[in-house]
């Protein structure tokens, strides 16, 4: 068998696009039970702020504490599965991306003394605003996701009134969990 | 210099392996998603993926995922190594091209 150097480029040249087509469904598989957990966890806690008002700020606490936990099982469950050693590392990254912008969110939400319904905002924005950076990197359907996101959650913010909470558990923690099902699909 | 590999060569065969190398080792690839990525049709990926599997290349497993039937694939140790000797074999047509 003999191959021509032009025949040689073409070929490379298709591996080289099947192979970038792979890394964005890989990644988008890898991270959308990250996804699916924290919709699931906005969800409930916007509800909680809805109908059990009092107890909301613990609630949330107990919800993020729980996230954070989950988020370290689901890497730790990963990395065992996981024998490949140059892969294995990739995984403890979600949680500790996880818990960076936890840090750098709180801070400034904290620095920043925004009202209830900017700092309800505040955190599904950044979310989105990760996603798209991601995307830029993994691949559309990111940045397409992150950019529904932030449309849903700002139209709640300026339209939704008194249901706000509620928009905020469909709009954002519904949009995550959808978003998280459409990645696995 | 490693010579071609007759099986590997064949252009659907490559994007199969492409792909399948790009996963972890243990990591099964759902026939679906394959197909997707590789742009095939069902009998063309399946005639494709016997191919490879008879040379040791890649595991083909049968399972139900629920109540369906899933067919899911990945590439076997010897298949990633005679894919990074065809890839090593292409580059160096051009390398010594290009000098």
């Amino acid at each position: 068998m003999t191959v021509k150097p032009e025949e040689a480029g073409a070929l490379l040249a298709d591996i080289a696009g099947v192979e970038r087509r792979a890394r964005a469904f890989l990644t988008y598989n890898r991270i959308s039970d990250s996804i699916l957990l924290w919709g699931a966890i906005w969800f409930a806690g916007n509800c909680a702020t809805h109908f059990l008002a009092p107890w909301s700020g613990w609630i949330w606490i107990g919800l993020d504490l729980f996230g954070l936990a989950a988020s370290v099982a689901m890497a730790m469950g990963a990395r065992h599965r996981d024998t490949d050693a140059s892969t294995a590392h990739i995984n403890w990254r979600i949680p500790a991306v996880v818990l960076c912008f936890f840090a750098f969110g709180s801070l400034w939400l904290h620095l920043g003394q925004f009202s209830w319904r900017a700092e309800a905002a505040f955190w599904p924005t950044f979310f989105s605003f990760a996603m798209i950076l991601f995307g830029l990197w993994v691949g559309r359907a990111l940045i397409a996701a992150g950019v529904t996101l932030a449309a849903l959650t700002l139209a709640g913010y300026w339209l939704s009134g008194s249901y706000y909470d509620l928009w905020m558990a469909i709009g954002g923690g519904g949009t995550l969990i959808g978003i998280g099902l459409w990645l696995r699909r | 210099m490693a010579g071609p590999d007759e099986i590997i060569h064949q252009s659907l065969r490559l994007k199969i392996m492409a792909v399948l190398n790009t996963a972890a080792r243990n990591e099964w690839m759902a026939f679906t998603r394959l197909r997707e990525i590789v742009g095939a049709t069902d009998g063309n990926l399946g005639a494709h993926l016997e191919t490879l599997s008879k040379a040791g290349y890649v595991a083909i497993e049968k399972r139900f995922a629920g109540k369906r039937p899933q067919t899911r694939v990945r590439a076997t140790p010897e298949g990633r190594r005679a894919f990074a000797g065809h890839v090593a074999y292409l580059r160096n047509i051009l390398d010594s091209e290009t000098f």
